[in-house]
């Protein structure tokens, strides 16, 4: 249906029922000067008894921009009274079939305050993502069924915010990168030795059971790359933010897999006691590996040699836990206020980033769970992550 | 000189390139002995004086690292030429295993080639190093066998000393002089004032 028909975007629609032309078109005036005056997209919309739709009836400049029906340059300051700005857009064809429109019908649905985000197309396939927060307009008289919708544009923030968690991402792959490559320089070096060995011993034909022996190697050598690979793999095939539901348990084992050459190259005692009766909790199993990886490898440092580090499932009342716990040098209050700050490392000497602590938050709030962090300075920190068992609509 | 089979000790966790080095050590000839762990050569490992060596010495071992029985065998004064060679090096650890003294820091996977030659280079250096010891130990036994006058004759000679100069140093005659000189030459096996003069300085060197 075509909505334009019956909006009531001019004086007498928007204000008639508070009075005559005359005596309401000062406060129109004042009304409307300062609705354009704001930076933000602005539509207000009513719902009348009887109707099957919401109808629109004020939208200003900005907003017309936003959505490509006003060139952003056009000049700010409204001409004559009456409201162009929203004659262009809803008498637009595609409007009333557009996200932006659903958004708003849809928020009339209750009367509490209602945010969104919502993706606007323009006309060159160009994407804008808005915040839309709409309030009812109540306790008066006139105005009941009405809303006030403030449209922000996000894109240059969401987008900031997506490159800077595929950075974190990358740099937290990168930290485990550093164990695997630990790992798959020793079988392909071995192999390399090995296979130029045999080579070189081809021509001394007594030398058969040590060509055999180099052989053997390789076959050995080549297996355990295979296997390390096959490991690697599943973090390439996986999306980003793919859940399924994963036993916290398997999670835990194959972390402390990943991160006991680490570990124990350090010095540190891995540990790790599992809940045998924890439910299945929706998470992306990878992310959760890569959180505990980083906590664990945080625990080996904080350890600086003969550090006990226990890795802990049990379950909650609306959850799975896992705390990885270490008796290592704990930190002061003052630096476990700051421990999910990005950028707050202990460490730069040694080359830390400061990354992990707010990747590892990141990653844990994505999944709609905790990450919490106890410490004493001298005794140790437990870190611990909370996972709700059903994932939470938002 | 009589020398034994050069050895190159192996000491890696990762049992297979154990077997490999030592299968590529025993392939030119030399004998090498693997230890999976910084403890187990510690266990094991027993000086044998005239056979020249080197460690080959993974740097991240559980237990004692490679650093740490790098830093053990320096304490000790157990100077063996080592080879650190690592699968996940950093800058600081390679910064700090040579200047501990390590010859090279290899990055795991490295050639034979490379391998073999960085072995052959501390072999050599290390029997350089004994031939070295061997000549002093030898001097400081001839030199032992002076006696106390005799001592003091070698001591002006090497730093130049005519006998007029040497006699009235020690307040004694050019003759007595000639004397000493001719038992310090024969105890010394050498032939002449300017190769005695030559050995001592040899071994003083290094």
């Amino acid at each position: 249906m075509g909505h334009a028909a019956t909006l009531g975007i001019r004086i007498d629609d928007a204000f008639g029922r508070f009075g005559s032309p005359e005596q309401v078109r000062p406060y129109w005036r004042l009304f409307h000067q300062a609705i354009e005056r704001v930076p933000d997209g602005v539509v207000i919309t009513t719902w009348r008894p009887g109707d099957e739709h919401p109808t629109a009836v004020y939208c200003n400049r900005a907003f017309a921009s936003l959505v490509g029906c006003l060139p952003s340059n056009s000049p700010k300051t409204p001409g004559g009274g009456e409201n162009d700005a929203a004659a262009r857009v809803l008498s637009h064809p595609a409007w009333d079939k557009s996200p932006l429109w659903k958004s708003l019908e849809e928020s009339h649905r209750s009367d509490a305050v209602r945010s969104a985000e919502v993706a606007h197309q323009w006309a060159d396939g160009s994407q804008l993502i808005l915040e839309l927060e709409s309030t009812p307009l109540q306790g008066e008289v006139g105005l009941m069924g009405h809303r006030v919708a403030v449209f922000r544009d996000v894109t240059a923030q969401k987008n900031l915010e997506n490159a800077v968690a595929r950075n974190e991402r990358l740099a937290c792959i990168g930290l485990l990168g550093a164990a695997i490559a630990h790992e798959i320089n020793n079988p392909t070096g071995s192999a390399l030795v090995a296979a130029e060995t045999a080579l070189a011993m081809l021509d001394s034909p007594d030398e058969i059971k040590q060509v055999e022996a180099c052989l053997e190697n390789i076959v050995a050598s080549m297996n355990r790359c295979g296997r390390i690979v096959r490991t690697l793999l599943r973090y390439s095939r996986q999306q980003p933010t793919e859940r399924q539901a994963c036993n916290i348990n398997d999670v835990a084992e194959q972390s402390i897999e990943l991160a006991r050459p680490y570990g124990e190259s350090h010095g540190a005692k891995l540990q790790l006691q599992l809940d045998a009766r924890v439910p299945l909790a929706p998470m992306n199993p990878l992310e959760i590996e890569l959180v505990l990886v980083n906590l664990i490898r945080n625990a080996v440092e904080a350890g600086g040699g003969d550090v006990v580090i226990a890795v802990r499932t049990s379950r909650t009342d609306h959850g799975v836990r896992v705390e990885v716990q270490d008796n290592g040098c704990g930190m002061n209050d003052d630096q476990l206020a700051h421990v999910f700050d990005p950028l707050y490392t202990t460490r730069r000497q040694a080359g830390g980033s400061g990354l992990g602590m707010s990747i590892a938050l990141g990653i844990v709030q994505g999944h709609g769970g905790c990450l919490t962090a106890r410490s004493r300075q001298g005794m140790g920190t437990t870190v611990t992550i909370d996972l709700p068992i059903a994932a939470e609509q938002s | 000189m009589v020398t034994a089979t050069p050895t190159v000790y192996i000491v890696d966790d990762d049992p297979q390139v154990c077997e490999s080095l030592s299968l590529m050590v025993r392939s030119v000839g030399l004998e090498a002995q693997a230890y999976c762990s910084a403890e187990a050569f510690l266990d094991g490992f027993r000086e044998a004086p005239c056979a020249p060596k080197c460690i080959v010495l993974d740097v991240r071992m559980p237990g004692l690292s490679g650093l740490g029985l790098q830093q053990m065998l320096v304490a000790q004064n157990k100077r063996v030429p080592i080879i650190m060679i690592s699968g996940c090096a950093d800058i600081p650890m390679a910064v700090q295993a040579m200047s501990n003294g390590a010859m090279d820091f290899l990055e795991k996977p490295f050639s034979r080639r490379t391998m073999l030659a960085r072995i052959q280079e501390a072999i050599d250096r290390d029997a350089n190093t004994r031939r070295q010891y061997a000549r002093e130990a030898e001097l400081a036994a001839r030199v032992e066998r002076l006696s106390s006058r005799q001592r003091e004759v070698l001591d002006l000679l090497v730093a130049g000393k005519h006998s007029k100069q040497i006699a009235s140093a020690l307040g004694i005659g050019e003759k007595t002089v000639a004397k000493h000189r001719a038992g310090v030459l024969d105890k010394m096996q050498a032939d002449s004032v300017v190769e005695l003069v030559r050995l001592m300085a040899v071994g003083n060197s290094g």
